[in-house]
């Protein structure tokens, strides 16, 4: 949904760090994206070939790791991923949970060329 | 060769959003984010509940608008002072236009900051804008199954608005199904269901925003801060 922004801050992120580097040479950027995040990894990769293009990562390839949701219940403590859209505990039969993964947005590692 | 990174993509956003609720909790400033879809009463809800608001607090409505003066128009009209937010075709506020809107404030002289978001279900809930509470407004006529269809915007509220009740006669809305839903997503969550209308069912609602601003007011003051207690305002 805000893949275009998302995107865009992305590609700037990458090009400041090569740059930074002595502008190597870009084979893949891998990011990590949670799920609570409401990113399409599809729809971030298009707009990721939009923005690279004539800018030294045109070529580059997006790889997204997406990851699940994880909650931990405030009342029994217990960690459990969530499937779907219920957030209730499959122990105490309560949604009353503390997010501990899943809306990170996350510019990982770049793979350049030796 | 692989280089690690590990830069949060968000960071700028979300350390603008801090900076904004240190702000506001300075100056002593409850601050809500109004979210909803086009149509389902948000500016009628402030039309109705202002003019309690302020009989005992200073109230600044900041208008969140693709584009027209419309919705800042209606606020201006109740004589409670509104910024106008264009946001040029952006579907949600972003941290940036608020940290530029609230330049132009005196926070000083604010006590209630409410933030009328961009009608959407979708967008303004993935944004942290430094509020002390996002309200999730629904009206009855979108439907009885928004809640599972939307969860992220109610898993980020502190209550949601259940609104245009005056309809419940002529709409098939079920509302133990939302109950339900919202059971699924986030436990205890305040329902306030009320027709911005004919006024009822907005006591409830009043009362919750006024017990979130002593609540806010009064562990600053136990830290030292000056300030006038809300009882002190009311006399006033």
């Amino acid at each position: 949904m805000h893949e275009v922004s998302i995107a865009q801050s992305l590609v700037e992120a990458v090009l400041r760090e090569v740059e930074s580097r002595g502008a190597l040479k870009v084979v893949s950027v891998k990011t990590v994206v949670g799920g609570l995040t409401h990113i399409e990894p599809e729809n971030l990769k298009f707009w990721y070939e939009e923005f690279v293009k004539a800018t030294p990562l045109e070529g580059s390839r997006l790889v997204v790791d997406k990851r699940p949701v994880t909650v931990s219940c405030r009342q029994c403590q217990r960690e459990f991923q969530v499937v779907g859209t219920s957030f209730v505990c499959p122990h105490c039969n309560v949604a009353d949970v503390r997010v501990t993964s899943g809306d990170e947005l996350i510019l990982e590692s770049i793979e350049v060329e030796e | 060769m692989k280089l690690s990174i590990g830069k949060n993509l968000e960071a700028a956003g979300k350390e603008l959003a801090a900076g904004v609720r240190a702000a506001l909790a300075r100056q002593r400033v409850l601050a809500l984010n109004l979210i909803g879809s086009p149509g389902c009463g948000k500016t009628a809800i402030l039309e109705a509940t202002l003019p309690v608001f302020t009989q005992h607090l200073s109230v600044t409505v900041l208008e969140g608008d693709i584009a027209t003066t419309r919705d800042a128009d209606r606020i201006e009209a109740l004589g409670v002072p509104c910024v106008l937010l264009n946001t040029g075709g952006t579907c949600h506020l972003t941290i940036k236009l608020l940290v530029r809107a609230l330049e132009e404030l005196d926070l000083d002289q604010i006590d209630l900051l409410v933030i009328e978001n961009v009608g959407n279900l979708v967008c303004p809930s993935t944004q942290d804008l430094g509020e002390d509470a996002k309200v999730a407004v629904l009206s009855l006529p979108e439907g009885d199954d928004k809640v599972l269809k939307y969860p992220r915007l109610f898993r980020e509220a502190s209550c949601v608005i259940l609104n245009k009740i005056d309809l419940a006669q002529v709409l098939p809305f079920n509302r133990d199904r939302v109950t339900n839903d919202l059971e699924q997503i986030k436990h205890g969550l305040p329902v306030f269901a009320l027709s911005a209308t004919t006024g009822e069912g907005c006591q409830p609602w009043i009362d919750w925003v006024l017990g979130l601003y002593r609540e806010k007011r009064g562990s600053l003051t136990r830290q030292g801060a000056p300030g006038r207690s809300l009882e002190q305002k009311e006399k006033e």
